[in-house]
C-alpha cells in the first residue's frame, strides 16, 4: 500500500531527534546512560544531564546547558544603560532586585558617579531583602529535594512578604526594575521602613521553626552530609564564589573585601563552612539570612534623609517632577534623558563592576564606545561558573544525591544561559 | 451540575434522589475540578507559578494542585517562561506526548509573543508552533491573573469542547487592575499638581 | 604609570616592550602579546608575590568599527583574582581575524572551561588544547554563525522561524 502524499500544511511534524531514555553501553554492558532533563522537576530549571550509571551510582555525567539562552548580552548592545535594567530582572529571577543593583553598580562605576547616602542605604536594605528572598527559596528547595515539603511551604510564605515589600516599593512584585543610574526610580514610600522592620521581627520565628525541622533531623543530615564535597583549593580553582565557596571555607565576600554601598558602615559577620558539603552550604545560607536581618535593621535605623537621586546637573537621572513641570529647562532635561537617542553618554573605556549577590559574585564587564549604549556587556553569572564543577561534584554519587547536590548549587537557568 | 429536572413529572422529581443530565455535561463537570497541570516552567514565570501553587494563592482550591511532571499523566500544559530555539523541539515533543483532551496555557509575555526578548535565540510566540488555548498577559502575570486563566480553562473543560476541534481556542485573559492597599494610597494633598493651567 | 603592585613584577619578568598597562576607575588591564599568554598566566598563578589563584571569567569583545583604534579586531580578557591579597588584574590579548586561536588556560584554571567554550561559540575563537570544545549554549542551527559578532543581526538569520508547527490535528 502506498502512502498518500499529504499537503504541506497537513504534514506530520518532523520527528525530533532525541536519545531514548536508557541506552546500554556497548563496551561495558553494566553501564547505562540516562537522560535527566531538560524538562524535569528536580532540575528546577532547564538543565540536561546525561548520566552514565552503574546500577544507581553515577559513573560519568555530562551537563548540557543553553536551553534558556535568550541573547541577553546581544540585547544589551541594543539597549541604553537604563533600559537594560528591565532585562536584568529576568536574569536571576529569584532575586531580581539584586541584579538591578549590581547592574547599576557597574554602570555607575563606568560613569564614575557617587550615589547619595540615602540611596546607598536604601539599596543596601533592598539588596539584603533580595538575598533573603533568594536564600529562602534555595534552602526550601534543598529541603524539598529530600522530601521535606513543609519547609518549602514555610519559605514561600515568607517570600510572599518580601514580594509585598517590593510591590510597595516599586509597584511590581516580581520584575522590579527599581534602580536607575545615579539613584532609583522612586524614593522609599512613607511607612515602608516600618513594614521592613515588621518583616524582620516576623522572619526569625520562621527560621526557628525551620531549624527545628531540619538541623538535627536525621534524614536530612544523612542525605546531605558528605554529599558533593568540594575542597578549599578546588573551590578556588573552579572559580567558585559566594555561599558555595564559603561552604568550602573560602573566606571571601565582596561586601567585606571590596566594600560598596553602605556595607563599610554596618556591622555583620561572614559565615564560613568547614566541610564543603551540601549540609555546610545549607548552614552558611541559613546564617547569612540571620546576618542579613541584622544588616537590614541597622540600615533602616541609620537611613539618612536627603535626595535619593544624584544631582540632576549631572544629566544622568530624570529631573525632579517640580522642575519638569515648573521650568522649561527641567522639561528639556526630562526629554533629553528619556529619549532613546539622547540620554547620558559613557566615556570610551572598559570597566568591571561586581557585587556579592545571594548566589555569588555577579559582575558586569562593560565596554563603552562613548554612546548611550554599551558596546559589550558581559555578565559574569555565578550559576554558570558553579555548574562547571557538576561532573566533579556528582560522579560517584547515586541519582538521588545528584538531585540534592544540584539543589545546593542553586543553578538559575536564566543566569546560567543568559 | 446543569441537571435537567424539567423533563420529569413534578411529583417524581421531588421524591427521587436523581438528577438527569447528559453524559457530556457530567464528564465535563468532573474534568473541571480535576485538571492535572504540567508546568513547563523555564524561566521567571515558573517561580510565579510556584507562588500560585503555594499557601497564599493555593491552586488546590481549583482542583488543579496535582502537578504532574510527565506529559502522559497531565491534561493541561502551562508554558511558563520564554521558549528558545533550543527548547522548542522539547516543547513540541511534550505536547505530542500528552493525551487528549489537552489544553495549553501560554503564561506571560515571553511565551505568548517573545516579550522583551526579540533576539536571535527566542521563539516569538509559541503559538506559531504549538496550538495555544489561553493566553495570560503580564511579565510575569500576577497570581490572580493566572487563577483567572485557570478558571477560563475550567469553563472550557466543562463545556466539553475538546474532541475533534481543529483550531486552538485562543482566549486572552484581560489584565485586571489590582487595588492599591489603603495604607499606600496617596492623600489628596500629596498629589503633585502641575502648576498653572496646563490642562 | 600604574601603582598596581603586580605590574612591576610583570615588567621585570617579561620586559617593558610586551607589557601595556591601562588604568580605569580601579581596574588594571594589562595588554600582552598572545605568544606569552600562558607564560604570564603561569607566572601570575605560581609566583608567591602574585598568587592569582582564581580566574573570574573569560570575556570576549568584538572591536569591529570601535571608535578608538585597537590592536586587532577581537579581544579576549582574563580577569584574575588573588584571594589572599584581595587584588584583581585583567590580562588582555588581541586576536586578528586571520588567526583566531588562543591557547586554553584549562590546564591552570579548571574554572575556565565553560567560559572559554562560550567565548569560542559566540565569537568563533578557537581555544587550542581545550579538553571539550563542543558548543555550549546554542543548538546546531547556529553552525558557523557567531551571534555576538557585530556583523550578526540582533534578530538572527531566521533560526527562530525554522521549525515545523504542530496543530491540534497532527498531534
Amino acid at each position: 500500500m502506498t502512502q498518500t502524499q499529504l499537503p504541506p500544511d497537513k504534514m506530520p511534524p518532523q520527528e525530533v531527534a532525541q536519545p531514548p531514555q536508557m541506552i546500554q553501553d556497548q563496551e561495558n554492558p553494566d553501564h547505562w546512560t540516562l537522560n535527566f532533563g531538560p524538562q524535569h522537576p528536580a532540575t528546577h530549571t532547564t538543565i540536561h544531564l546525561v548520566m552514565k550509571l552503574d546500577g544507581e551510582r553515577v559513573v560519568d555525567i555530562t551537563p548540557h546547558i543553553g536551553y534558556l539562552h535568550s541573547g541577553f548580552e546581544k540585547l544589551a548592545e541594543h539597549h541604553t544603560y537604563d533600559q537594560y535594567v528591565t532585562v536584568t530582572d529576568r536574569m536571576n529571577y529569584l532575586s531580581p532586585m539584586a541584579n538591578n543593583i549590581a547592574w547599576h553598580h557597574a554602570v555607575e562605576k563606568l560613569l564614575d558617579i557617587e550615589i547619595t547616602p540615602r540611596c546607598k542605604y536604601a539599596r543596601t536594605i533592598v539588596a539584603e531583602l533580595a538575598r533573603i528572598q533568594d536564600h529562602l527559596l534555595n534552602v526550601g528547595e534543598a529541603a524539598l529535594e529530600v522530601g521535606a515539603f513543609t519547609a518549602f511551604i514555610f519559605c514561600f510564605n515568607d517570600r510572599e512578604h518580601i514580594y509585598d515589600l517590593f510591590e510597595a516599593l516599586c509597584g511590581a512584585r516580581f520584575t522590579t526594575s527599581w534602580t536607575r543610574a545615579g539613584g532609583a526610580m522612586a524614593d522609599i514610600p512613607d511607612g515602608w521602613d516600618q513594614m521592613v522592620l515588621d518583616f524582620c521581627k516576623h522572619l526569625p520565628k520562621t527560621l526557628v521553626e525551620f531549624r527545628k525541622l531540619l538541623n538535627r533531623n536525621r534524614i536530612f543530615q544523612e542525605r546531605t552530609r558528605n554529599v558533593a564535597v568540594m575542597s578549599y583549593e578546588e573551590a578556588i580553582n573552579y572559580s567558585w564564589t559566594g555561599p558555595m565557596a564559603r561552604g568550602s571555607g573560602v573566606k571571601r565576600d565582596l561586601r567585606k573585601d571590596e566594600p560598596y554601598l553602605a556595607y563599610p558602615e554596618l556591622e555583620f559577620k561572614i559565615p564560613i563552612g568547614s566541610d564543603g558539603d551540601v549540609f555546610s552550604r545549607y548552614l552558611v545560607r541559613m546564617e547569612e539570612i540571620e546576618q542579613s536581618i541584622s544588616i537590614i535593621k541597622q540600615a533602616v535605623k541609620n537611613l539618612p534623609s536627603g535626595p535619593i537621586n544624584v544631582d540632576s546637573d549631572l544629566r544622568v537621572p530624570l529631573a525632579e517632577k517640580t522642575e519638569t513641570y515648573g521650568s522649561i529647562e527641567g522639561l528639556i532635561h526630562h526629554f533629553e534623558t528619556v529619549m532613546t537617542n539622547r540620554g547620558f553618554h559613557a566615556p570610551v573605556n572598559e570597566c568591571y563592576g561586581a557585587q556579592e549577590t545571594a548566589n555569588g559574585e555577579l559582575g558586569f564587564f562593560l565596554v563603552s564606545d562613548g554612546t548611550n549604549k554599551a558596546w559589550r556587556a558581559k555578565t559574569r553569572g555565578p550559576s554558570f561558573i558553579h555548574l562547571q564543577a557538576a561532573a566533579r561534584l556528582m560522579c560517584g554519587h547515586t541519582i538521588s544525591e545528584v538531585v540534592v547536590a544540584l539543589a545546593s548549587m542553586n543553578v538559575i537557568a536564566a543566569e546560567l544561559d543568559r | 451540575m446543569d441537571g435537567n429536572r424539567n423533563n420529569l413529572p413534578d411529583a417524581l422529581a421531588d421524591k427521587l434522589p436523581i438528577l438527569t443530565t447528559t453524559l457530556d455535561t457530567a464528564v465535563g463537570w468532573c474534568r473541571k475540578y480535576s485538571l492535572w497541570p504540567m508546568p513547563f516552567a523555564t524561566a521567571c514565570c515558573g517561580i510565579e507559578f510556584m507562588a500560585v501553587a503555594c499557601s497564599r494563592f493555593d491552586l488546590a482550591r481549583f482542583g488543579a494542585e496535582a502537578m504532574r511532571f510527565t506529559p502522559r499523566q497531565s491534561d493541561l500544559l502551562f508554558v511558563a517562561g520564554r521558549v528558545t530555539v533550543k527548547m522548542l523541539p522539547v516543547l513540541q515533543r511534550i505536547y505530542q506526548q500528552m493525551c487528549e483532551p489537552k489544553w495549553v496555557v501560554s503564561m506571560g509575555a515571553c511565551a505568548s509573543t517573545g516579550g522583551v526578548f526579540d533576539t536571535y535565540a527566542v521563539v516569538q510566540g509559541i503559538d506559531q508552533y504549538v496550538p495555544v488555548d489561553v493566553y495570560i498577559p503580564g511579565c510575569p502575570p500576577r497570581p490572580e491573573q493566572l487563577i483567572e486563566g485557570l478558571m477560563q480553562i475550567q469553563k472550557i473543560a466543562a463545556e466539553g469542547k475538546t474532541q475533534s476541534r481543529s483550531k486552538p481556542l485562543g482566549v486572552v485573559i484581560e489584565p485586571k487592575r489590582t487595588p492599591v492597599p489603603l495604607s499606600l494610597k496617596p492623600k489628596e494633598e500629596d498629589i503633585l499638581k502641575p502648576p498653572g493651567s496646563m490642562c | 604609570m600604574s601603582d598596581h603592585p603586580t605590574v612591576p613584577l610583570l615588567i621585570e619578568k617579561f620586559g617593558q616592550q610586551h607589557i601595556d598597562v591601562r588604568e580605569f576607575n580601579g581596574n588594571t588591564t594589562v595588554v600582552i602579546p598572545k605568544s606569552i599568554l600562558v607564560d604570564v598566566i603561569t607566572f601570575l598563578y605560581n609566583d608567591p608575590a602574585c598568587g592569582y589563584k582564581q580566574l573570574t571569567d573569560v570575556w570576549g569583545v568584538d572591536y569591529l568599527d570601535y571608535p578608538e583604534e585597537q590592536n586587532a579586531r577581537f579581544g579576549v580578557l582574563y580577569p584574575l583574582l588573588s584571594i589572599d591579597k584581595n587584588r584583581r588584574i585583567i590580562i588582555k590579548v588581541f586576536l586578528s581575524e586571520d588567526d583566531l586561536t588562543v591557547p586554553t588556560l584549562n590546564g591552570i584554571y579548571k574554572g575556565s572551561e565553560w567560559s572559554e567554550r562560550e567565548t569560542a561559540e559566540m565569537y568563533g575563537i578557537t581555544f587550542e588544547g581545550h579538553p571539550d570544545p563542543r558548543r555550549i549554549l546554542l543548538c546546531d542551527l547556529f553552525e558557523g554563525k557567531y551571534p555576538l559578532r557585530k556583523t550578526y543581526p540582533l534578530k538572527g538569520q531566521g533560526e527562530r522561524e525554522s521549525f515545523t508547527p504542530i496543530t491540534t490535528e497532527s498531534a
